[in-house]
């Protein structure tokens, strides 16, 4: 008898405590919450938070409020499709946001696509993720754009116009960085006068270096990860090269001074975002995360404030939650100011923005300017 | 057992159970229950497509569970790398049926997928089980758990397959009612493996292996053969996954899979068929019942509540919720 109804007052209460039929707007977001990963997870659902919550005070969108729904996935791709298909077919949202894993993004975007409800992952760069469908965004610049980045910096900004390749022949990122680099910095005008390969792992790179200085080049592009350029970086300074290096995200660690020492004094790399970015939007993002979760937001957070916010804006304009009308104003986004950049989306539903380059002083890396593709 | 504690338990399983029914009910379309558990949804036909998946998901966590019972809880072999043979009969049935077989009929694609799987499986489980099967207790969990991680990195480091990316478009047949029928054959097979002849010596090499060799069976082959037939099935349950998906990633196969199918076991009752089979639910449903938990408390707190009702379960019944018991119908009398 106590078991019978122990058993039914369960089962009430977790039928009362149902998401009632509501005229809320309702966005899912899947993510690493937990696991491995789970500051990915965290900081992205932070940044969407922020997002929402600042829409929601400036009245919402579509005269509704917002309501965000946040999956956890423990970081497996089997439970991030599992949370996209609950999130679609259960909770009935407008949108999906994530994620941040390429994996778990290319396991869910399927889902997305199938019952046509638009996806938007904050920071996915592998390029297959969008190609899973036309209803598939990302806010998030691919791999290769950054080379594009860095030969604008490097003629407009710099004046350089003679240039050194020294490239990674082993990982997709390294050739794909400098490929476009090249591509864009020869239609600008500039000349590449050396293009030289290594393998990562390798610690001397002095034959490279040796043929690269021959050549006098006014800068050398290195596309590599922090540990190999901080050795080609102090190699370099020993064969005698004065000239500023350069390179992509892979630099991005405090290992890179460690390794480098002042060797690496002076280059130059892109990122996706820094908090010493003086735009508005990006002081603002970071005054009112600090207010509301007291920690300094990191490049994740800011992507997943830029994804919300790029959803909440073309929701707006769209003037419908309508899978189909949403999907094309996603589509049309252009120039939008995210905290991550101008972000405007291409026909791959790919992010062109505008990417930092960040300068190493010391032990710091200061902001430069950011560069519009 | 003190009162407390059986009562105690009795009301953290009525939870769980609440819980769970709470979401099957819900997944019907049909039923009075679908007006007050959920909106409607955007599915039209019976069951919801996520419950769908979910129930999937369910009958591939059985297969694996069951198989590997035939090993850790019949045999008495602790192995600990079950995801390695699951990878293998994933990539295995996803290459020859996207590469070789991309647009046959649905039975052509069911057979070759699960076969060359299985066997792809099984053949690996035959090297590892006659390399290493002198060890014994932790030793052969230890050398299991690094073979797995060894099959994992291998898929890794494969650009074919796609490596670090995972292996996308991989052709999705499998449905509910074929997973359904197979799990229900796979575990008959076990059933009837478990009470003939094999599954006896196998029982005895597990109570006292010199007894059992004094008895006239051979150790190593009993044990190999149960290597072998495990293996078989976990690469079936492996194509099943990559079928049902759509795509796989290394991320899927890692130790953590390996354990989450010990805890399915343990849970249930090591040597219990039946216990294996309801380990598997209670795991595999548990965690997406409880994200209605969410809705509640505002918190994600369910990963909380898995693991407390784990420790909950091993504390109050330390040889699992079936113990050695077996469900009538699965039972040898």
């Amino acid at each position: 008898m106590i078991m019978k109804s122990f058993l039914l007052s369960v089962l009430v209460i977790l039928s009362a405590c149902q998401n009632k039929a509501n005229d809320k707007i309702v966005i899912g977001n899947f993510g690493s919450l937990t696991g491995a990963e789970a500051t990915f997870g965290i900081s992205t659902k932070q940044g969407i938070e922020l997002a929402i919550e600042e829409w929601n005070k400036a009245g919402g969108v579509l005269g509704k409020q917002i309501e965000l729904k946040a999956y956890d996935n423990q970081g497996k791709p089997e439970e991030a499709r599992l949370s996209v298909e609950k999130l679609i077919n259960v909770d009935n949202v407008v949108a999906v946001l994530g994620e941040v894993a390429s994996t778990r993004s290319l396991a869910a975007a399927p889902v997305a696509q199938q019952y046509k409800v638009p996806m938007i992952s904050p920071s996915s760069t592998n390029p297959l993720v969008t190609q899973k469908g036309d209803y598939i965004f990302r806010v998030c610049f691919i791999d290769p754009f950054q080379g594009e980045v860095m030969a604008k910096f490097a003629f407009n900004s710099l004046k350089l116009k003679k240039g050194a390749i020294l490239r990674d022949s082993k990982s997709d990122y390294s050739m794909g960085l400098a490929n476009y680099f090249i591509k864009t910095f020869e239609a600008l005008g500039g000349t590449i006068v050396a293009d030289e390969k290594f393998v990562s792992g390798d610690v001397d790179f002095k034959a490279q270096l040796t043929s690269i200085k021959n050549k006098s080049p006014e800068f050398i592009f290195v596309p590599g990860y922090y540990t190999e350029v901080g050795l080609i970086a102090r190699q370099a300074r020993e064969a005698g090269v004065k000239v500023p290096l350069m390179g992509g995200d892979g630099w991005d660690s405090d290992k890179l001074t460690e390794i480098g020492g002042a060797a690496v004094e002076g280059s130059y790399f892109s990122n996706h975002y820094t908090v010493e970015d003086p735009r508005p939007e990006v002081q603002n993002f970071i005054a009112n995360y600090k207010t509301k979760f007291g920690t300094m937001p990191d490049a994740l957070a800011a992507s997943g404030y830029d994804a919300a916010r790029v959803l909440l804006e073309a929701i707006k304009r769209a003037n419908s939650i309508e899978g189909q009308k949403l999907r094309d104003s996603i589509a049309a986004t252009k120039d939008f100011q995210g905290a991550t950049g101008i972000i405007t989306i291409n026909e791959q539903r790919d992010a062109t923005k505008s990417a930092v380059v960040l300068k190493v002083v010391g032990k710091a890396f200061k902001f430069v300017e950011s560069v519009k593709p | 057992m003190g009162k407390i504690n059986k009562t105690f338990l009795l009301f953290a399983l009525l939870f769980v159970v609440a819980v769970c029914l709470n979401f099957i009910m819900g997944g019907f379309n049909f039923n009075l229950a679908a007006l007050f558990y959920e909106k409607p949804g955007r599915f039209t036909g019976l069951i919801s497509p996520y419950y769908y998946s979910v129930l999937i998901l369910l009958g591939i966590n059985i297969i694996l569970s069951v198989s590997l019972m035939l090993l850790n809880g019949l045999t008495g072999l602790f192995t600990m790398g079950h995801a390695g043979f699951m990878a293998i009969g994933a990539y295995c049935s996803a290459s020859v049926v996207s590469f070789l077989l991309p647009d046959a009929p649905f039975v052509v694609q069911l057979l070759a997928g699960s076969l060359s799987a299985g066997l792809a499986a099984g053949l690996v489980g035959f090297l590892i089980g006659t390399s290493c099967l002198r060890l014994a207790g932790d030793y052969l969990g230890m050398v299991t758990l690094g073979f797995g991680e060894i099959i994992r990195i291998v898929f890794l480091n494969i650009d074919a397959v796609g490596g670090a990316r995972g292996m996308t478009d991989i052709p999705v047949y499998m449905n509910l009612g074929s997973v359904f029928l197979l799990t229900i054959i796979i575990i008959l097979v076990i059933k009837r493996i478990s009470n003939g002849r094999l599954g006896r010596a196998m029982l005895a090499i597990k109570e006292n292996e010199m007894a059992a060799n004094m008895m006239g069976i051979n150790p190593l082959n009993i044990k190999v053969k149960a290597f072998v037939i495990s293996s078989f099935m976990a690469g079936i349950a492996g194509s099943f996954f990559a079928h049902s998906e759509g795509y796989i990633s290394t991320q899927t196969f890692t130790f953590a899979k390996s354990f989450e199918v010990i805890a399915m076991n343990v849970v249930g009752g090591l040597g219990s068929l039946s216990g294996a089979i309801m380990g598997a639910g209670i795991l595999t449903v548990l965690p997406e019942a409880l994200r209605k938990v969410q809705d509640i408390t505002g918190l994600d707190i369910r990963m909380v509540i898995y693991a407390l009702t784990m420790v909950l379960i091993m504390i109050l019944r330390p040889q699992g919720l079936m113990g050695n018991r077996e469900w009538k119908w699965l039972s040898s009398k």
